[in-house]
């Protein structure tokens, strides 16, 4: 150890390092410690028990069998596994990305334009996101019945040969479960893209009005980027919502007509607490649907990064 | 199935709930003493029914003999039947003072995954329910978690009580794997039935009496769809109660001898037999003609329920659990009828189960009173209660007094079915795929998207492989 020979300051800043390192070593684990206790048992021990399962065959009461591999190779071939994921991808479409398109468009015109009563407006385009899935479930289902809202709206001003069984018609059911899954996340994205695009500076603006640019010119050439970083978080956000559906389909069509939306989510619920119960068979799903997820968000995140 | 089933008497519960209260409020001083009173009937008779076993050379355990014990049991019983239930748990506790009985109620949805883990532990429920079929009672045999009855099934007689055929619901063979077969597991104490309710003032209005053979019920719905009437009311958004109404027609296509075939997995019987292709047709041309509610794929069941009830529709098919409800918001307006037969006269047959059915626990101290409470729990006593309360008991009890009105008409279409053992399983007891394979494709077969002969071979198809994985 070197000692304080000179007494000219350097040593002390020699020696500082250690304890630096220490402490820089320590506190911040110190800090995610309590997430990361709740985190532990409650994510990643369920998580990683969930691979474990998905190798045996069990009904979740009488002892389990080792199947290696097979509920994936299973679940590859289930064609209603197939249509499960073929149709997430296109409630991806409608909860994912559309809700992003619409937020937008709201967020730069409420930028632009100031109304007496934004807040309230809003607040109220917000509010579906603090509603539970269930309770949206419930009242759009009464809202698309058959001679529910939509279709006695659309007669009322002779629009009636749109009017449609939306829920019970194998064409129209998903897109129709998507609309409603759409207004639900709209919110989050408005949100996220109000509070981000004020950090957009006022100047940027200008100088692209001096240019010349129009609204929408300065729409993609200053807003759009500006907001690069809540985009990536909220499409992240919104096709995780979409890609694991559960709550809605549940309460709405329990997967059909037929099997027109059925989604991954169900045959989770199904085959580990439902009638048909094949615990590791559930747990195979849950885990290529993770996999999805990781990707699709790994995905978002490149072009996040990239464009930044 | 029994879930989905269940989903729609919870949307019952709202009207049951504010009955419940009322019937709390009211009169509970009656009540505490009406109970008293059949107690000490019912103590009577069981002392009766305990020489009379005696004497036949079966030897029946005396409750009063256990000594200070406390008796566990689960149920997930809801709404007025859990007020049965627990009226008659805890009538056997007064008759016999010296045993405690706990009931532990769990909600419907999660009692399956609670219970195994219930039955698992070491403070296991003595009696509990379980569920008809492969999803529960099944796999807790399986596991050895449950009792087989036959000593006290031979002591107490239950195995005379109900009808051979329809007694195949409580039996499974001692490993678990074959339904329908082997021993008793579980003794039934109610039950529900699928049929028809009707709209009298519609009914009469189109100058029709109640129809006596299927041709009529046709004929019927002709006759409502050009009085621009809604020939049938109900609601398939949910996708099984298409198959409930498949029920209402393969029960005379197919016949009884399929559907228990179908479901206890019995040489022969199939899904996709001409009988059950039959249905399939009728029931997709019964959409064709239009005889069913505009747009019913797409309405909640729960929705055609209200709509029936205020009196849109001259036919809704459904079960039994529907009775109160309609008899809410139509009072004598409604009646209910199970299928007619192909030729009047001729016995009907009817899509039915028994219920839940009492179990015992194999971890057990007491099987002894653990078989006398189950006996107490569904003896004619309770069988007369459950229908003096306009519920359906498993049991054919002469002199009970039933209720008036559509209650009447249910029981009296129940208790013939039990005389002529002409009650079938549901179709989806047969193997668990109802969910995934059979709902979705009876939708499509309704809907004239998959032609019956080829939905019907894919749910044969998915129960062939079922069986082929039970080994």
């Amino acid at each position: 150890m070197p000692t304080d020979a000179g007494g000219d300051g350097a040593t002390p800043r020699a020696v500082a390092p250690t304890p630096t390192v220490y402490g820089r070593g320590l506190t911040p684990y110190l800090y995610v410690l309590p997430a990361f206790l709740v985190f532990v048992p409650f994510v990643i021990v369920p998580f990683l028990r969930a691979i474990q399962l998905s190798f045996f065959e069990w009904d979740g009461l009488n002892p389990r069998e080792w199947v290696g591999l097979r509920n994936y190779t299973d679940a590859l071939v289930d064609p209603l596994v197939r249509t499960s994921f073929s149709n997430a991808f296109e409630l991806v479409v409608f909860i994912g990305i559309l809700p992003v398109c619409i937020g937008l468009v709201l967020s730069s015109m409420s930028a632009s334009v100031r109304v007496p009563g934004d807040t309230a407006f809003r607040t109220m385009i917000f509010m579906p996101q603090v509603i539970a899935g269930v309770v949206v479930g419930v009242t759009w289902r009464w809202i698309v019945a058959p001679d529910g809202p939509l279709n006695e709206a659309l007669r009322a001003v002779g629009l009636g040969r749109f009017a449609k069984t939306w829920l019970g018609d194998s064409t129209w059911a998903l897109p129709t479960i998507g609309m409603i899954g759409a207004w639900a996340t709209t919110g989050l994205c408005l949100a996220l893209f109000n509070a981000a695009i004020q950090q957009i500076p006022e100047s940027l603006y200008e100088a692209a009005a001096v240019d010349g640019a129009g609204r929408i010119r300065s729409f993609f050439a200053v807003t759009l980027p500006g907001l690069r970083g809540p985009i990536a978080v909220a499409l992240t956000l919104t096709v995780i919502g979409a890609l694991r559906t559960f709550d809605l389909i549940f309460i709405t069509t329990k997967g059909g007509p037929g099997t027109s939306t059925y989604v991954p989510g169900m045959l989770i619920y199904n085959r580990a607490f439902g009638t048909n119960v094949n615990v590791g068979s559930s747990a195979a799903i849950a885990i290529l649907l993770s996999i999805v997820v990781f990707a699709v968000t790994l995905i978002i995140r490149r072009i996040g990064e990239r464009r930044s | 199935m029994r879930t989905t089933r269940q989903g729609m008497r919870a949307t019952a519960l709202i009207a049951t709930a504010a009955l419940f209260v009322a019937a709390c409020g009211s009169s509970d001083a009656d009540d505490s003493a009406a109970d008293s009173a059949t107690a000490a009937d019912t103590g009577a008779d069981t002392a009766a029914e305990t020489d009379t076993a005696a004497a036949s050379g079966g030897s029946v355990y005396d409750p009063a003999s256990a000594g200070d014990v406390s008796l566990d049991v689960w149920t997930a019983e809801s709404g007025k039947r859990l007020e049965l239930v627990q009226q008659r748990a805890d009538a056997f506790g007064e008759a016999y003072p010296n045993v405690t009985v706990n009931l532990t109620v769990r909600d419907f949805g999660s009692y399956p995954a609670q219970l195994k883990l219930a039955l698992d532990s070491d403070e296991a429920p003595d009696v509990a329910i379980g569920n008809i079929g492969y999803s529960l009672d099944g796999p807790l045999i399986q596991a050895g978690l449950l009792q087989e009855l036959t000593p006290w099934a031979e002591a107490y007689g239950w195995e005379a009580r109900y009808p051979a055929e329809v007694q195949r619901q409580l039996r499974f063979t001692t490993d678990g794997t074959q339904f329908g077969s082997g021993p008793m597991f579980g003794v039934p104490y109610a039950s529900d039935v699928i049929g028809w309710f009707y709209n009298k003032e519609k009914l009469a209005a189109l100058e029709l009496e109640v129809p006596q053979t299927f041709a009529e019920l046709e004929a019927a719905f002709g006759t409502a769809k050009e009085a621009d009437e809604i020939p049938i009311m109900f609601g398939n958004v949910e996708q099984w109660p298409g198959l409930h109404v498949f029920f209402t027609v393969s029960s005379n296509t197919a016949g009884a001898a399929e559907t228990n075939g179908i479901v206890f997995g019995d040489e022969g019987a199939s899904w996709a037999s001409d009988g059950m292709v039959a249905a399939g047709e009728k029931v997709a041309e019964w959409a064709e003609l239009g005889y069913y509610v505009d747009g019913f794929n797409g309405l909640a069941p729960s929705d055609a329920g209200i709509r029936f009830g205020q009196g849109e529709g001259v036919f809704a098919p459904g079960g039994s659990w529907g009775v109160g409800d309609f008899a809410a918001s139509m009072g004598d307006n409604v009646g209910f009828f199970i299928t007619p037969p192909n030729e009047a006269g001729q016995p009907r047959a009817a899509t039915g189960s028994f219920g839940y059915g009492w179990h015992m626990s194999s971890k057990t101290d007491t099987p002894d009173l653990a078989a006398a409470f189950i006996d107490w729990m569904t003896n004619e006593d309770t069988a007369r209660i459950f229908i003096e309360e306009g519920d359906l008991a498993a049991l054919q009890v002469e002199d009970a007094e039933m209720p008036a009105g559509v209650a009447q008409d249910v029981q009296t279409a129940f208790q013939e079915l039990l005389a002529s053992d002409s009650l079938l399983p549901y179709l989806d007891f047969g193997d668990p795929n109802g969910g995934e394979v059979v709902y979705p494709t009876i939708q499509e077969i309704i809907s004239g998207d998959t032609p019956p002969a080829e939905g019907l071979a894919r749910i044969e198809a998915a129960r062939q492989e079922f069986l082929a994985s039970k080994g």
